[in-house]
């Protein structure tokens, strides 16, 4: 028996993802595919699996990608789905559980790539809020109003209101994100040489 | 590259131990594991991380896939029972002076 959800999380919202996905797993439905927005379970038993979401550094289709993937299956972690570098993996319960030390390190090179993103949309406000101005300016200066400067100011402007949109949406999730980066490299120094 | 002042992780090193004989790569989890009375379980990425650096240095290879298999098998080349060799005269050493020093 298969079902197919649709759902919609946001790329900082993984650990909600996974905790979703597990409570899926523990009502017997489990994750066989996903994609975009789109998720396929198959009934099986109750917690049978174990779901964990990794980002990767190189896309999945890549040859390192693929190597990646590869090795995974050789120690029993499946990849069941995988969307733009983000790649859902499972293991089996009976087989164990995703170790500790994972977890810290797949965590922390989530939070961080999730905060370039932030960083790049609160810079491309600050850009384009300086840009749309910058323009403004001179075409006021030098009296220029024609069809493509309007277009010109809407465009940036465009631009600037989506990011400083996406930069607010993003302003809690990064203030927790930044204490766990602390918190997860702190753990690292710990169990550093293991 | 100067290879006397190496000083390999734990992982590394029993990855380097249990690959003096072909592995693949749950092979090699299993052994150290076994190797250590259970007390140093590799995790997924941490031996993945180990097997590239690894592979990169020279001081292990991929032997070629055997047909029907898909899994990729590893072995120490002969830098690497070099470097091992070294490492275990330097914990040795560790060894010796903790002991004077304790004793």
């Amino acid at each position: 028996m298969k079902k197919v959800i649709f759902k919609t999380f946001f790329i900082w919202e993984y650990e909600k993802e996974e905790k979703w996905l597990n409570k899926m797993s523990s009502k017997g439905w489990q994750l066989v595919d996903a994609r975009l927005f789109k998720y396929t379970f198959e009934r099986g038993e109750p917690d049978e699996y174990i779901y964990r979401l990794e980002l990767l550094d190189k896309k999945p289709s890549t040859s390192e990608g693929k190597a990646y993937v590869d090795f995974l299956d050789g120690v029993n972690i499946e990849s069941v789905g995988q969307c733009r570098n983000w790649i859902y993996l499972r293991i089996k319960r009976s087989n164990g559980d995703f170790s500790s030390e994972d977890k810290v390190h797949s965590n922390l090179t989530r939070i961080m790539r999730v905060d370039d993103l932030y960083q790049f949309s609160r810079n491309l406000t600050l850009c384009m809020v300086v840009a749309s101005f910058a323009f403004l300016l001179i075409c006021h200066e030098v009296d220029m109003q024609t069809r493509w400067s309007d277009f010109l100011t809407g465009f940036f402007t465009g631009i600037g209101i989506g990011a400083s949109v996406m930069s607010l949406i993003m302003i809690p999730a990064m203030t927790r994100n930044r204490k766990k980066i602390k918190q997860y490299i702190r753990e690292l120094s710990v169990n550093e040489g293991n | 590259m100067k290879q006397t002042n190496v000083v390999l992780t734990e992982a590394v090193f029993y990855t380097l131990l249990v690959l003096h004989k072909p592995l693949h790569g749950y092979g090699i989890m299993q052994e150290t594991s076994e190797m250590s009375n259970g007390r140093l379980k590799l995790s997924a990425g941490t031996l993945y991380g180990a097997l590239s650096s690894l592979l990169d240095k020279g001081w292990i290879e991929e032997l070629p896939i055997e047909k029907g298999s898909r899994k990729k098998e590893y072995k120490v080349t002969k830098l690497g029972k070099e470097i091992v060799k070294l490492e275990l005269e330097r914990l040795e050493e560790l060894v010796d002076n903790g002991k004077r020093i304790i004793n």
